[in-house]
């Protein structure tokens, strides 16, 4: 499969802040603690129409999808995407989406509210160890789904560059100590159907899609959710280029990890220290099994031309191993000792790890452990006023892989190289008209007139044939091959029912 | 120590200026440096502002 789907989910955490203490909600636990969350979730979705998004249920009019999730987390799916870019301009767009809806929630309930502020954070665990996932989907050929345990040694090193970094207070880690992934201490197995209690470094649930004989998902949980453009396309270029050999049959004779798990838990809890994970052959660190990998993917481009996507997710993954093979970072106390390629310009946990030591070192014990994790939270919150990422950005000290106009456009357009087209485009169309648009899932659109017809000779009423309502005033579209974008055809369709109806 | 007396004790540990990029060759440039110091600034004053008992607040439930 020269050219794929996939896209990105990401479940965010809404958070309160008070500054008194009159608000004692975490205090509640259970039911209450999710009805809570589900309020402050159902608040800032409130704001969406205020704010002027297009939606149809839950699907957006960039074709991504924006709703509630377990856990009552405000959570958003990007619209299927073909490239890394774009992948990454529809993820900073969901951000950027959610932290409208906060603003606007706070500007409207600042008189009842007083001082209190609803935050959105983007991370993967709470102060009290309670995680939340960022979730990859991609499609897969059957005969990549067969060999699919060739990636997991993959999936396992690569949060060398997709960690978004954690710092344990003394309470859960009995020191001081940094991981370099949110994630890794939540996986349980190699393989799971669940998504929840056990979860898999692959997720095997399965999910119909079409053309199952040609086509297979694969849901990955196991990666953290990213602030950084650059670890966001890092993370689906390189895992794109594994995918890439796996459909070719080109993957075998990489390591085999005697236990993935324990290595993918290790390798973000001592990776500084230089950490060697057993494999079926040898002991490897990982990033001698990210450079087994690369040269895979080398070495098969080298007898064929990458896609110019491919081409870009390649050269990213080469800069980045060459980056991490001459960062040094402290095996005692995870002091960033040097950085000569600047990998903190793009990878989040050493961004974290730089702020980090700008405060203090991890081992110094005047410096508080609660401040230092109040540090690690505001990394991710959303709101340029507050978050430490945000500010960073702001003052041009991380890297950009695309731009704010891009992003701007990617929070009310479609790709264009997608079935996202069409879905995005008749939610757009047809907003100020009226008629219901239903979707019933990724594939199946519906439009209604609302029994009006607005035509010659018949202004306004109910439709004459209403026995016939189902069919003649519904246009009813599939879309199975998430590869086909709108055409003429379809464009034609749409025109022609919302002119009549509309 | 109650909430509000958490609220009120002083972020006391400053941002470190000296090595503020140690990995940069040749020293920094002014530019940089004036970015640095309003990054400290901005850290301390979100640390401040926030507050310690914000992590009480952080509490999430359980997702996927």
């Amino acid at each position: 499969m020269k050219e794929r789907i996939f896209g990105t989910e990401c479940e965010y955490a809404p958070v309160y802040h008070s500054r008194n203490s009159h608000h004692r909600f975490h205090q509640l636990h259970g039911e209450a603690l999710l009805d809570y969350i589900k309020g402050l979730s159902a608040r800032l979705f409130s704001s969406l129409t205020l704010e002027g998004y297009p939606m149809a249920g839950e699907f957006m009019g960039n074709g991504g999808r924006l709703y509630i999730d377990r856990g009552g987390h405000p959570e958003y799916a990007t619209p299927e995407c073909r490239c890394v870019k774009d992948l990454v301009a529809y993820e900073k767009a969901g951000d950027r989406i959610m932290q409208e809806l906060a603003a606007q929630t706070n500007r409207q309930t600042a008189a009842d509210e007083g001082a209190r502020t609803l935050h959105v954070f983007k991370n993967n665990v709470d102060f009290y160890g309670n995680t939340y996932g960022g979730h990859e989907n991609y499609l897969i050929t059957p005969r990549a789904a067969e060999g699919i345990r060739n990636i997991i040694p993959f999936l396992v090193t690569r949060q060398i560059f997709t960690g978004a970094g954690r710092i344990l207070t003394c309470q859960e880690a009995g020191a001081f100590s940094f991981q370099i992934s949110q994630r890794a201490e939540f996986i349980d197995q190699t393989f799971s159907d669940r998504a929840t209690r056990v979860r898999g470094i692959i997720n095997t649930r399965k999910r119909e899609i079409y053309h199952q004989k040609q086509n297979r998902r694969l849901h990955l949980i196991v990666g953290d959710s990213n602030m950084s453009e650059f670890a966001i396309g890092l993370k689906v270029g390189t895992t794109m280029l594994t995918l890439r050999l796996l459909d070719e049959g080109r993957l075998d004779g990489v390591p085999v990890l005697a236990l993935p798990v324990h290595a993918l838990r290790g390798i973000s809890r001592q990776w500084n220290e230089g950490l060697q994970i057993a494999g079926r052959k040898g002991r490897y660190t990982a990033l001698d099994i990210q450079s087994i990998y690369l040269e895979k993917v080398q070495g098969f481009f080298s007898s064929r031309s990458p896609t110019p996507d491919e081409a870009y997710a390649l050269e990213l993954w080469e800069k980045v191993l060459h980056g991490l093979r001459h960062l040094k970072v402290s095996g005692r106390n995870w002091k960033l000792e040097d950085d000569p390629d600047g990998l903190r310009r793009k990878v989040d946990w050493i961004r974290k790890l730089w702020l980090l030591n700008r405060y203090g070192n991890m081992d110094d014990p005047a410096v508080n452990d609660r401040q230092l994790k109040l540090m690690d939270l505001k990394y991710h919150d959303l709101n340029p006023a507050t978050g430490l990422f945000a500010r960073c950005e702001a003052l041009g000290l991380v890297d950009r892989m695309v731009d704010d106009a891009t992003i701007a456009a990617a929070q009310i357009r479609p790709p264009e190289n997608t079935r996202a087209q069409i879905r995005g485009t008749i939610i757009r169309r047809t907003a100020d008209k009226s008629v219901d648009v239903e979707i019933e899932d990724w594939t199946k659109i519906n439009i209604r007139a609302r029994g009006r017809q607005k035509g010659p000779g018949q202004t306004k009423g109910v439709h004459p044939f209403n026995r016939y309502k189902g069919t003649a005033n519904c246009l009813s579209l599939r879309m199975d091959d998430p590869f086909k974008a709108m055409d003429s055809s379809i464009a034609e369709q749409i025109e022609r029912f919302v002119e009549r109806w509309g | 120590m109650t909430e509000a007396q958490k609220f009120k004790q002083p972020i006391k540990k400053k941002p470190k200026k000296e090595d503020a990029e140690p990995t940069t060759p040749g020293g920094l440039s002014s530019e940089k440096k004036k970015k640095l110091e309003v990054l400290d600034e901005f850290i301390e004053g979100v640390l401040q502002e926030a507050g310690e008992e914000f992590l009480d607040e952080f509490k999430q439930v359980e997702g996927q």
